[in-house]
């Protein structure tokens, strides 16, 4: 075949360009240490280099926001230490108090730590971040949680909202706890029920605050004592009980039987021994027991708990401190409350644990969350490498070759442009 | 017989003077474009006949030849139209490539800083500012949609004025085309029927250059002008008559311009976009339609997309003030409008109905006079649509996630053009500008009555279903009770809720996990409640720490809310980056194989038509030793007859 010179010397030109097209692409792939410069360098290599860089910055996102979870959790995980140092105190004043060796002197001194206590624990409650956001109110932030009316009444003025954060693609955990789940949700007596004694009363009957046995039936039972049906005197006493509907579960329900025929002494009750389990309220899933000498006519009840803050239950502390103590009814009044206090401290302070167990719980995730965020992202980064990234020894091959390859096109053009026959014309 | 030698010397002579004149001109046009090598044809003069034999008389030139080949000369051309067309195409589609995907240009980064900044305000939602924050980079989010979208406006424009310069050189080609053919009649004429060289180099050459702006096909005529066509066979040169083509705005759709073919006779415009699929107008026509539209489409949908989701989930929530949280962004306007050519003025009007099923097609609305039908622009699928409402205004049934409505009934043959998505991303824009508006907490808050609850059961929080509803702000008690006479006499089996000061009431029958759909949202109650236990649902008034909303608002960004629940936002934008990063790529290496074709053809045309130097060299050694010889035939001649003379003196 002809070979027009022109197109000679084109091809020849042509070559080169395109050599140096490659060659410039190869030297700002090198310069910029990228393997792909625009999506049309691999398009689908390129979605998937935008899909993996949105997720690592989502997954650097998470271990930002769990560090902000692990700060705040750590803020609350602090403040109810605090409160749980200060309920056990109150707990062990508690017990102090209860003993029979303290005077109304002492009683007195023992008040006025607890009412401190309470300003502590309050002041606790009320802890704000370093934002001013009070960590116990719920959604309520700027609304300081626990305060008074200004008519003495000591009120919750947040709610039950809690904050949640995504600390993972499908990781969310709550930032904090309310005060109402921390402080006030907590149930008196045992958890199950709350035993009360009758104010009165008259005898030195103190009651156990009991334990479930069994399936507990809710309802509120009443124990009332009599005189014993056989014998002279008062003591001991006989007892029987009712359901909230007033029947007459112990002794055994009878038909035609009401509560007139035991008042009206006729009828025989239960005999009460000391200390012993009540009996029939086993059965419905009370144990509880009646100690010292109740007299007839005394009453206690057994009512499904309620919840009650931990506030009140300190501040019920406070006040039975300042009951009288004057003589068996008082003090076996003072016993019975005293009794209750410390049970509904332990709920309080159970209640404490179980939210800092759930802190703690939330902290352990968290914690390895960052581990699974950060690993994944060093996966992610990879992968993200093996896309995006040059590889420099291929690449700076590549460049040496298409640098030999330019040099050989430069001096096969001069060298095939030098042959003419007009030389040697 | 001095004379007969002389005669025969001096037609070689001749011969031998016009060939190195020719090896000459070779010489000096080896590097004019489009030059094609000449040949002189020599041919030896008729004999005298003697009774030894037919006498030589020498040589005669009887023409002086073009070397061309039509087949190969076509197929230049071909390739030629093949590769400017892939060339046009890459040169923009490269463009589009090299912005979409980079770091600091493209969509995805900003979108990402946005949500990063929604999810700053869930972490802290009373902080104004992580909410003055969000609202800054929701604003570099929207001005980078813009800043992409005025650029691939920019570049409709650059293909606009591509079109109009490469149709107005079109015509001038046209023009110097018939011009030649009337030079190369007269010529012709004159020569006495000889082709016209350089008068042919020089029309192939022209028509070169059409075939690179688009395809081409011609035809000879027995008096040597050429006809040229392009397109689907438009004439643009017959004869001596040059037609011609015009670029103008397309009267459906007047931000792209379009080609037209002028009808000599009538001057009635036909478009004739659609045919031109070679050379550079058929790369920038190809270009516009197959990335520019589609590419910008894309675009305009992710926006519509981030505005509606984003604003349905804001209006969910509550501000720091308390307040309903409104439309944080603008929600971009549809467009749609009437063809100029209407007969009827009925107005057309598109609005979103289902952000899912929206896609980036375009459509041609058309009635004829019972139907109105719904083309698809790109894959001419047509869908009759239904009339929902008879009107006026005529509404019609969802179609494509669109609701299109009619002020009045159109004539019919009217057309209404829905371009939806297109410049959707112009009327994207931030509403919200005070921090304490951004809707992070939801509306409503549940809680159970701890102080008077003594049962198990436990609600969950409330979900909005809709946020139209006028008694959604209710206070609502769920009070639990019991109808069963047998069982225990305290667990609760059934509730009833009461909404204030709406007064709405509903009583229902409890199953544990049971869902209360009320008043416009939805709560979940599970356990074991018992009698007289009471659960509220209430307005979230200072809730200024729940970060309900804002963390449903962050979760967006990875929600399936594109595509027929199909993709996030990043994953419509990765679409858009694929497509055009494949179309670049394909039209890339089109272009190159087209190039290294051409380069063949190129070499096949001119290993007839080129001028190889060498080779002329060696003609002009070959003549030159020709001419000599020639030269010492006359000078033969003269010594034979000087030699005669002097006998004869003697």
């Amino acid at each position: 075949m002809r070979i027009s010179s022109s197109l000679l010397a084109k091809n020849g030109l042509e070559t080169m360009l395109a050599q140096q097209k490659k060659l410039s692409d190869i030297q700002l792939k090198v310069s910029t240490g990228n393997r792909i410069l625009a999506p049309s360098d691999d398009p689908y290599g390129s979605a998937r280099s935008l899909d993996l860089q949105e997720t690592i910055r989502a997954n650097e996102q998470y271990t930002k926001n769990s560090s902000q979870l692990e700060n705040r959790l750590s803020l609350e995980e602090g403040t109810l230490i605090g409160v749980g140092n200060s309920l056990q105190r109150v707990r062990e004043l508690m017990i102090s108090a209860n003993n029979d060796s303290q005077t109304i002197e002492t009683r007195r001194l023992i008040r006025s730590e607890v009412e401190q206590l309470l300003q502590q624990v309050i002041s606790l409650s009320n802890t704000a971040d370093s934002n001013g956001e009070y960590i116990f109110s719920g959604y309520q932030g700027k609304t300081k949680p626990f305060d008074t009316d200004g008519v003495g009444n000591f009120n919750y003025y947040g709610d039950d909202g809690q904050r949640f954060l995504k600390v993972g693609p499908s990781t969310t955990l709550a930032m904090g706890d309310s005060g109402e789940t921390a402080f006030l949700a907590i149930k008196n007596g045992n958890g199950k029920f709350q035993a009360v004694d009758n104010p009165n009363n008259t005898g030195g009957g103190i009651i156990d605050p009991g334990t479930t046995f069994g399936s507990y039936v809710a309802d509120n039972y009443a124990v009332k004592f009599i005189p014993p049906s056989t014998g002279s005197t008062f003591d001991p006493v006989e007892y029987y009980v009712l359901d909230g509907a007033n029947n007459i579960i112990v002794p055994a329900a009878q038909a035609g039987i009401t509560e007139a025929a035991f008042t009206g002494g006729g009828f025989a009750g239960v005999a009460y021994e000391d200390g012993a389990v009540l009996q029939g309220l086993d059965a419905l899933g009370v144990k509880t027991s009646i100690s010292g000498t109740p007299a007839a006519g005394d009453e206690y009840t057994i009512s499904p708990s309620n919840n009650q803050s931990m506030f009140a239950s300190i501040q019920n502390f406070i006040d039975t401190l300042g009951m009288a103590q004057q003589g068996t009814a008082d003090l076996t009044e003072f016993h019975n409350a005293m009794n209750r206090n410390i049970i509904d401290m332990d709920q309080s302070i159970g209640s404490i644990l179980d939210v800092r167990a759930s802190i703690g719980a939330r902290l352990n995730t968290v914690d390895k969350q960052i581990e699974v965020n950060e690993s994944f992202t060093l996966q992610l980064k990879t992968t993200l490498s093996e896309i995006q990234d040059l590889d420099y020894s291929e690449a700076v091959t590549r460049l040496n070759m298409q640098l030999v390859g330019l040099q050989a096109a430069q001096n096969a053009y001069t060298k095939i442009q030098g042959l003419s026959l007009f030389n040697y014309l | 017989m001095a004379g007969d030698i002389l005669r025969v010397g001096v037609s070689g002579l001749k011969a031998f003077q016009r060939t190195l004149g020719t090896i000459g001109h070779n010489i000096s046009n080896s590097n004019t474009d489009g030059y094609s090598r000449q040949k002189v044809g020599m041919l030896t003069r008729p004999a005298t006949p003697s009774g030894a034999g037919f006498m030589g008389n020498g040589v005669d030139i009887n023409s002086t030849e073009r070397m061309f080949d039509q087949n190969s000369i076509n197929q230049v051309r071909a390739r030629l139209s093949t590769k400017e067309y892939f060339s046009a195409y890459n040169e923009f589609a490269s463009q589009v490539d090299n912005l979409i995907a980079d770091a600091d240009a493209g969509l995805t980064p900003s979108i990402e800083s946005f949500f990063e900044g929604v999810q700053e305000v869930s972490n802290d939602p009373t902080s104004i500012a992580a909410r003055t924050v969000m609202i800054t980079e929701a604003e570099s989010m929207v001005n980078q949609f813009s800043t992409l979208d005025s650029w691939f406006a920019d570049l409709n424009k650059a293909a606009n004025s591509r079109i109009v310069n490469q149709v107005g050189e079109t015509n001038e080609i046209a023009i110097s085309i018939a011009d030649l053919n009337k030079e190369i009649i007269v010529a012709r004429g004159l020569g006495g029927n000889q082709p016209p060289n350089d008068l042919l180099d020089k029309r192939d050459l022209l028509i070169d250059q059409l075939a690179e702006k688009v395809n081409v096909s011609v035809v000879e005529t027995d008096n040597g002008s050429l006809d040229v066509f392009i397109g689907n066979g438009q004439s643009l040169v017959l004869g001596t008559k040059p037609m011609k083509l015009e670029a103008r705005p397309d009267p459906d759709d007047p931000k792209i311009y379009e080609v037209s073919y002028v009808d000599p006779s009538t001057n009635v415009l036909s478009p004739i976009s659609t045919m031109l699929n070679g050379g550079d107008l058929g790369g920038v026509l190809k270009f516009r339609d197959e990335v520019l539209i589609p590419a910008r489409n894309g675009l305009g949908r992710i926006a519509i997309a981030v505005a509606n989701t984003f604003n349905t989930q804001h209006r969910n929530g509550l501000d720091l003030n308390s307040a309903l949280g409104t439309d944080f962004f603008n929600e971009p306007t549809l467009g749609a409008n009437e063809s100029i050519l209407n007969a009827g003025a009925s107005l057309i009007t598109v609005t979103l109905n289902d952000v899912q099923s929206l896609t980036t097609d375009e459509y041609q609305l058309l009635y004829d006079g019972v139907n109105y039908q719904l083309r698809n622009e790109k894959t001419n699928q047509v869908t009759t649509l239904n009339v929902a409402a008879a009107g006026p205004p005529i509404q019609f049934d969802p179609v494509f996630g669109l609701d299109i409505s009619l002020d009045s009934v159109p004539v019919a043959g009217d057309k209404f053009f829905i371009r939806p998505t297109r410049e959707a991303t112009r009327s994207f824009s931030v509403l919200t500008r005070d921090p304490s508006e951004i809707a992070a907490a939801n509306i409503l808050k549940t809680g159970a009555n701890i102080s008077n609850n003594l049962g198990t059961g436990s609600i969950t929080e409330a979900t909005i279903t809709d946020n139209t509803n006028v008694d959604l702000q209710d206070t609502v008690t769920i009070t639990f009770s019991r109808v069963d006479a047998l069982g225990s006499p305290n667990n609760a089996d059934q509730y009833t809720a009461v909404g204030v000061p709406s007064g709405n009431t509903v009583t229902a029958a409890y199953t544990p996990g049971g869902t209360l759909s009320f008043n416009g949202w939805d709560v979940d109650i599970s356990g074991a409640p018992i009698v007289g236990d009471v659960f509220t649902v209430e307005r979230n008034t200072s809730g200024i720490s729940d970060n309900r909303n804002a963390l449903l608002l962050a979760g967006l960004q990875l929600d399936n809310t594109m595509i027929n629940g199909n993709a996030t936002f990043h994953d419509a934008y990765a679409e858009i980056v694929v497509a055009v990063g494949n179309r670049t790529s394909q039209s890339e290496i089109s272009y190159e194989a087209q190039s290294a074709l051409l380069s063949q053809a190129e070499g096949l045309r001119d290993s007839i038509s080129g001028v190889n130097l060498d080779e002329e060299a060696a003609n002009l050694l070959r003549f030159q030793q020709a001419y000599a010889a020639a030269a010492q035939v006359i000078s033969a001649a003269d010594e034979l007859f000087q030699t005669l003379l002097g006998a004869v003196r003697r």
